[in-house]
């Protein structure tokens, strides 16, 4: 048998003895309780911001890696940009040459088990070499909802769009911005310039 | 610092799956910390049944905010600090309710290894449920400072991250703790260790 000592009157001792003190292990089931629990819990989810900042404050980050993840989210910001100056058009509305109708369907399908409508945006544009719809439905962006020429120069497309309002304008040649002459409700677009204005209004029965 | 199997790079790979939203990978990381997070609670704590709730709310805090978590810290670190959390909470709720030392659980704590006699198990066993009485009597914060350092052996810089305070200050609370510790189990009569 060991020899008996009072640890009370050397620390060295003391703190060998908790270094020596058992250890406690989990009652049965108490993992998959856990795990049960967490089942429950919304899954998280990290935002795009907190992932940069977290890159950024990692000690493990080198320079060339700050660095880089300053360069994306310059890039990020220029975008953000562009994106704010297509949804600030030019001006200056298209010539007298266009001649644009617009005809909300509210007899089409309902999509996504909602009520949503067939729009059908038509332009007259005999010489454009492309027409594109681009307003807040889909970012301004035009790129997303080119226009098909149909016979006499006119420009068809078909959008299913939810319930609300909507500002848009007609894109000619990928730089030409022309609000809807055919418009109902035109709005200013905060640069001397007019949108046109879409207003969808909820369907009950379609 | 062994707190498990996992070395730091998967639990760093899989925590940032979990961020990315994939649930399922938090699963193995409660596998791993479920035990030494236990150890910690159970000791913290004087019942087995408030250390296996200190453990579970510990794990449902961090899934809760495991987005929040930068990576600037082990992961281990961070989810200790919780859990010490946890159970100072839980001790602060079960000190308003009861005032008198809980027994140990029978037969729950392991037995020391060795070729030790029926003797040297008893007196071992009797020495370890004193020392686990004394520690109870001494603050939280001391407490968990020195089951960090001591049976979780994390260096003493890990200590002050887990306990987010300095360096100096944690050295502190590991000091002050053995002293309290020191003089709890004189108080006791505590006088022999194998």
């Amino acid at each position: 048998m060991k020899e008996r000592v009072d640890f009370t009157s050397d620390p060295s001792l003391l703190e060998e003895a908790l270094r020596e003190m058992a250890r406690d292990t989990p009652p049965a089931g108490l993992e998959a309780r856990i795990l049960e629990g967490i089942a429950a819990i919304p899954v998280p989810r990290r935002s795009p911001w907190s992932r940069i900042a977290g890159a950024l404050q990692t000690p493990a980050a080198t320079w060339t890696y700050r660095l880089a993840a300053l360069i994306l989210l310059g890039a990020i910001l220029i975008n953000l940009r562009d994106l704010v100056a297509l949804r600030t058009p030019p001006a200056t509305p298209g010539g007298p040459e266009s001649l644009a109708s617009l005809v909300p369907s509210t007899a089409a399908t309902c999509p996504n088990d909602g009520c949503g409508f067939v729009v059908t945006f038509q332009f007259r544009a005999d010489e454009a070499a492309s027409v594109s719809v681009a307003g807040s439905f889909n970012d301004w962006d035009p790129a997303r909802a080119p226009m098909v020429r149909g016979e006499n120069g006119e420009w068809r497309l078909q959008l299913i769009l939810p319930p609300g309002k909507y500002e848009y304008q007609y894109v000619i040649d990928g730089r030409r911005f022309v609000p809807d002459p055919e418009a109902l409700e035109r709005q200013n677009d905060g640069y001397g310039g007019e949108n046109a204005v879409l207003r969808l209004k909820r369907c009950s029965s379609v | 610092m062994g707190v498990g199997r996992m070395d730091d790079r998967e639990v760093a790979m899989l925590v940032a799956r979990v961020q990315e939203g994939d649930a399922p990978s938090f699963q193995p990381i409660v596998r791993e910390f479920t035990p030494p997070l236990y150890n910690l609670a159970r000791k913290m704590l004087s019942g087995s049944e408030d250390a296996a709730d200190a453990v579970q709310e510990a794990f449902y805090r961090a899934y809760r905010d495991i987005a929040k978590f930068d990576g600037r810290t082990r992961f281990f670190s961070w989810l200790y600090g919780i859990c010490v959390n946890v159970c100072y909470d839980a001790g602060k709720r079960r000190k308003r309710h009861m005032e008198r030392e809980m027994p140990l659980d029978e037969g729950e704590a392991a037995q020391p290894e060795g070729g030790e006699s029926a003797l040297e198990r008893l007196e071992s066993r009797q020495i370890q449920e004193a020392l686990r009485s004394c520690l109870q009597k001494i603050p939280a914060p001391q407490r968990a400072a020195l089951l960090l350092r001591y049976q979780e052996d994390l260096s003493v810089d890990e200590v002050a991250q887990v306990l987010d305070i300095g360096l100096s200050a944690a050295k502190m609370r590991i000091s002050r703790g053995l002293a309290a510790l020191q003089a709890v189990c004189r108080d006791s009569g505590m006088g022999g260790t194998p």
